[in-house]
């Protein structure tokens, strides 16, 4: 396996599959020198710690991408850059015959999210989208309910996580020795280096850009929506209309599903959870450590009847796209799943930007009726980086 | 008529040249903060500049649009403003630039400067007048390094456009760049483009082949379902790269299923992973909902991993032949098999699953009794049924344990009879299921069984307690029963107390502390200590402050307060201070005093502070206080600043060992650096 993007994401993912005994990471790669060093010593001392000799040398650390994608010896890559650079590498991964593992949001834009699902059908390669909530089981447990209609028709969805700072106008600093600041911004447009700009951050550095990434809802919202799509069971569809705060005295941003299911970012949740879904019938509340709340409080420990709806039960997200490379089956965030999910958080992105309601076609991938808004499902590329 | 009509147009020009005006300002008064040194309103103008280019983009506002348009292209070329402010107007012109903007882009795109001619040329790619095309042709034809030419051979391969195909090909020899131009040549797709691409693709070019694939993926998608036919089985019959040539016959299976079916036979058998992958999604593609049914037939032929591959795939079309595998001597084909019933499975399986299931634990038991609880296919709980009531003793119980898991109550009331034979297995067994789907109406009973020593009656008697609805039911038969319980059964009828839960289970609990009868009075003391929600510290603060409870008990009573003080989300911090303040008058033991000054320092509530500061002179219990007061100082949230300060201030002062002073001495200058020197 190669790993891609040495950052503070990849850390625990890179514990994980240098633990594992069913992998082998053979290279790094990161456009920080010491970044890509440092992630190569400390693969070659997690190796080197099981070996009798306590030595190990074998994993070489890479500035280009490329050079993990042409090696024949390596079968997966693992991909936790910024979301700018997650298409072209994945695409070009699988078009090489490899098994990919990208971080959410799967896309920069809704366009790149078609390609990469496209691709990966048709190549027939592995990819799942690190939108590991998935894989947990309140989450899970949450999703069969509504999807099972024990609380009833779900109408109202809130989700709440917050906002990331405006990007501030940055002054040109020196570029610092063994950064490939070119390579960092990749496909986006050319600025002026600043430590700021590239700061891998879980509070903002380079998350607060629109120009590599949708803000908050490509980052906690790719997790949210994607466990409101499962749960609605809109897994190969979405939602039509994307209404941004303020949008006829709306007080918050929202989105519609055909069926009239809205959902409300950044609304206040009860009890601090993460999701809360209304149905007519009942409620579920769901957040990270298995928190899982339900009105009737019998629905969390209601085992499921046969022929109900069972879904996906996989408890590690890593585990699952090893399993699945090594059988072939279909992961439990695959590309179209990632790509739908990604295509939720590029339109809230797009509508909040715009400040207009959209009409969105989840059949047709188009933006109905509003031409110039079109233009934003696709970005275009600085070359040499181009997909 | 006429000239209503052409005051109304007459108007619009008046009101047209009016809002250009104002744009022109608005514009004028922006651009040049954009560019200017970080300051407090720079990201301010940015969003200001971002918001009036969307809204100019709106449906119906086509005049404002070209009239800011035209302004940004006139401030781009001006080279009296500052580069980045021109950068900023160019990047703006990729939402909203048309034919108005060409010409000015033009010139930017064929200018010295670099960023700006690159800013041009993303504008140009974006921008849907056909003048654009023109000006990235003749930017292409002028050439430039490597990176240029392929950008703009990016651009026209984005707008799919047939004019370049000829101007493009001549670079599909040149190695740096040929995949560019061979991706370009795949956008555009015309047959002109397929035709340079097939002779660059037999000439070795590897890029070539990924083009075309994405040239059939587009016209498929355009219902030239038969042009993409073509492509893909050209490229399935070449003797390109194995993964180009699976990804065509993907694509075949998609325009040509008829053909692709004479091709997957072959696959299924073959040895290599990827290639009977490619032959299972393509048989899933070709046959559609009878995919199964055709695969299962190919079972027994298939190799053991193929069979394995198969299994996963199938749906209740292949049960008989999921059935023969199941016999396999292979254990990962027998486990798929038994997963693949545990789909669709139906009263056919139940024989063999519930052999299985019977079995000692292994991971095919394991497999075979989830299964058996999964499967939604016909006749599975009647036939389970069956097995009930005339199997083995070990099918019995395997029968009983896969209905529960099935959550059928059909039964409920004959295993309660099960749970009293004197047959263990068989007991545990109807204990479990009952555990499992048993409501209100069997608890009376299993009580009752568990009273007699039956201990899985009385694990599945609290799992039900654990979700009952009817509390007060529950409540009533436990206070019932345990009149009659001795010492040792009491402690389980009140953990179920426990388990109720709520207000009802809470009140019939702190009821019986003061039950005459000692054993119930100390077995509710217990229950209550155990008790999961901040309701119970009122009781319990009841038994703390009673002179007349037995020491063991006040300390129970401590102790549980001093847990759900610290542990209790709910309710806010301060009310769980509240609470442990008035504990702290209770106490009259200094060990327990103890326990509840380290729970002070837990909340994080300033308050606390005063009532530590009272013990740190103290000199029983200051080294308690001391570490609770550096707890609570280092936990205070921001907003409470001053009061962290002003406490652990006080912890320095009050000298209670070298160990504080050392953490008081870190947060005072953590939060009140010393000012530096001049």
């Amino acid at each position: 396996m190669g790993l891609i993007g040495m950052g503070l994401q990849m850390h625990g993912h890179q514990r994980i599959m240098t633990g594992r005994e069913d992998v082998q990471v053979l290279a790094v790669c990161d456009v920080s020198r010491p970044a890509r060093e440092s992630a190569r010593e400390r693969v070659e001392k997690a190796y080197a710690d099981k070996t009798a000799s306590g030595a190990y040398k074998g994993c070489a650390a890479y500035n280009e991408y490329e050079r993990i994608v042409e090696r024949d010896d390596i079968d997966a890559v693992f991909i936790c850059t910024p979301d700018h650079w997650h298409a072209m590498m994945s695409i070009a991964a699988m078009k090489q015959g490899k098994d990919v593992y990208v971080q959410k949001p799967m896309t920069l834009t809704v366009r790149e999210g078609r390609l990469m699902s496209d691709i990966s059908r048709q190549y027939g390669r592995i990819l799942q989208v690190g939108s590991q909530q998935r894989s947990e089981g309140a989450f899970r447990k949450a999703c069969e309910i509504v999807r099972n209609g024990w609380i009833g028709r779900v109408h109202t969805i809130y989700t709440h996580f917050g906002e990331f700072p405006l990007p501030p106008l940055l002054e040109e600093e020196p570029v610092p020795e063994g950064f490939d600041y070119d390579r960092w911004l990749g496909p986006t447009p050319w600025y002026p280096y600043n430590q700021r700009r590239v700061a891998g951050d879980f509070g903002g550095g380079w998350r607060c850009f629109w120009d590599y990434g949708q803000r908050k809802n490509g980052d906690w919202g790719a997790h949210h929506f994607d466990i409101i799509q499962w749960a609605l069971g809109m897994d190969a569809s979405g939602p039509v209309e994307f209404i941004p705060q303020g949008w006829g005295g709306a007080e918050y941003q929202s989105y519609v599903y055909a069926n009239g299911t809205r959902v409300w970012k950044n609304h206040p949740v009860k009890n601090g959870q993460m999701i809360q879904f209304i149905g007519e019938r009942g409620e579920v509340l769901v957040s990270r450590q298995n928190r899982l709340e339900t009105t009737p409080a019998e629905l969390k420990t209601r085992p499921l009847a046969p022929g109900e709806t069972r879904l996906y039960e996989s408890d590690n997200h890593e585990g699952n796209w090893i399993e699945c490379m090594k059988t072939r089956q279909t992961p439990i965030c695959p590309a179209e799943i990632g790509h739908r999910s990604a295509t939720i958080c590029h339109l809230c992105g797009i509508a909040e930007r715009l400040n207009r309601r959209l009409v969105w076609d989840p059949v047709n991938e188009q933006i109905v009726g509003d031409e110039l808004a079109s233009r934003w499902l696709d970005r275009p590329r600085r070359a040499p980086y181009i997909l | 008529m006429k000239s209503k009509l052409l005051l109304i147009s007459l108007l619009v020009c008046a009101c047209a040249a009016k809002a250009a005006a104002g744009l022109q300002q608005t514009v004028n008064d922006l651009l040049p903060q954009l560019a200017a040194a970080p300051a407090k309103d720079s990201p301010s103008a940015q969003t200001q500049l971002q918001q009036l280019v969307a809204q100019v983009s709106r449906p119906g506002a086509e005049a404002e649009r070209a009239a800011l348009a035209q302004i940004l292209i006139d401030k781009a070329a001006s080279a009296a403003l500052p580069q980045a402010s021109r950068v900023w107007a160019l990047r703006q012109l990729e939402l909203i630039g048309a034919a108005e903007s060409v010409g000015g882009l033009t010139d930017l795109l064929n200018g010295d400067n670099a960023e700006l001619r690159e800013c041009a040329r993303r504008a140009l790619e974006k921008n849907p007048a056909p003048e654009s095309l023109v000006s990235l042709r003749a930017a292409l034809i002028k050439g430039g390094d490597r990176n240029w030419k392929m950008g703009l051979i990016q651009s026209l391969g984005e707008r799919a456009d047939a004019h370049s195909v000829q101007l493009m090909a001549s670079n599909l020899d040149n190695p740096e760049l040929a995949p560019a131009t061979a991706g370009a040549l795949g956008k555009i797709g015309t047959a002109a483009a397929q035709r340079k691409l097939w002779d660059a693709f037999n000439e070795g070019n590897t890029a070539a082949g990924d083009a075309l694939l994405a040239t059939a993926g587009r016209l498929a998608a355009t219902y030239h379902a038969d042009k993409a036919k073509k492509i893909y089985k050209k490229l399935y019959a070449s003797d390109g790269e194995l993964r180009v040539r699976l990804a065509a016959l993907a694509g075949l299976a998609k325009t040509d299923p008829a053909d692709t079916r004479l091709r997957i036979e072959p696959l299924l058998h073959a040895e290599d992973l990827t290639l009977r992958s490619a032959a299972l999604s393509a048989a899933l593609e070709v046959y559609g909902p009878e995919a199964s049914r055709v695969l299962a037939k190919e079972l027994p032929s298939l190799s053991e991993a193929g069979q394995v591959q198969v299994l996963s795939m199938l749906d209740a079309s292949g049960e008989p032949q999921t059935l023969a595998v199941a016999a396999s001597t292979n254990l990962t084909i027998r486990l798929a098999a038994v997963q693949a019933l545990g789909r669709f499975g139906d009263s056919n399986c139940v024989p063999l699953l519930l052999a299985w299931a019977a079995e000692k634990a292994s991971p095919m038991q394991k497999a075979a009794a989830l299964a058996l609880t999964r499967t939604s296919g016909a006749g599975v709980n009647e036939t389970l049924a069956h097995e009930v009531v005339d199997g083995q003793t070990r099918m019995r119980c395997a029968a009983i344990k896969a209905l529960a898991g099935r959550s059928d109550r059909a039964m409920a009331t004959i295993w309660l009879n099960y749970a009293s034979e004197p047959d263990p297995a068989l007991s545990a067994a109807a204990c479990e299921g009952l555990g499992l789907i048993g409501t209100e109406n069997e608890f009376g009973s299993l009580l009752a069984l568990a009273l007699k020593g039956v201990a899985p009656a009385n694990s599945a008697a609290l799992q039900i307690a654990k979700r009952c609805t009817n509390k007060v039911e529950i409540i009533n038969q436990v206070l019932e029963s345990s009149r009659k319980a001795d010492g040792v059964r009491l402690g389980s009828l009140f953990d179920m107390l426990s388990a109720v839960g709520g207000a009802e289970g809470l009140a019939a609990v702190a009821q019986c502390t003061t039950n005459a009868n000692e054993q119930i009075r100390d077995a509710a003391v217990r229950a209550l200590a155990d008790w999961a929600d901040f309701e119970a510290t009122k009781p319990l603060l009841a038994l703390a402050g009673d002179p007349q409870s037995k020491p063991a008990h006040s300390t129970l009573a401590i102790g549980a307060i001093v847990r759900l003080a610290k542990e209790s989300e709910e309710p806010a911090a301060a009310a769980r201070l509240e609470v442990v303040l008035s504990a702290l008058k209770a106490v009259q033991r200094i060990e327990d005093k103890r326990q509840v000054i380290s729970a002070i320092g837990a909340i994080p509530v300033a308050q606390g502070g005063e009532t530590l500061k009272t013990y740190l002179a103290d000199p029983d219990l200051k080294s308690e206080a001391g570490l609770a007061q550096a707890v609570l100082a280092e936990s205070l949230p921001a907003k409470d600043k001053a009061a962290a300060l002003a406490m652990a201030r006080e912890l320095k002062n009050a000298n209670v060992s070298e160990e504080l002073n050392r953490r008081a001495e870190a947060l005072i200058a953590k939060l009140a650096p010393a000012a530096p020197q001049s």
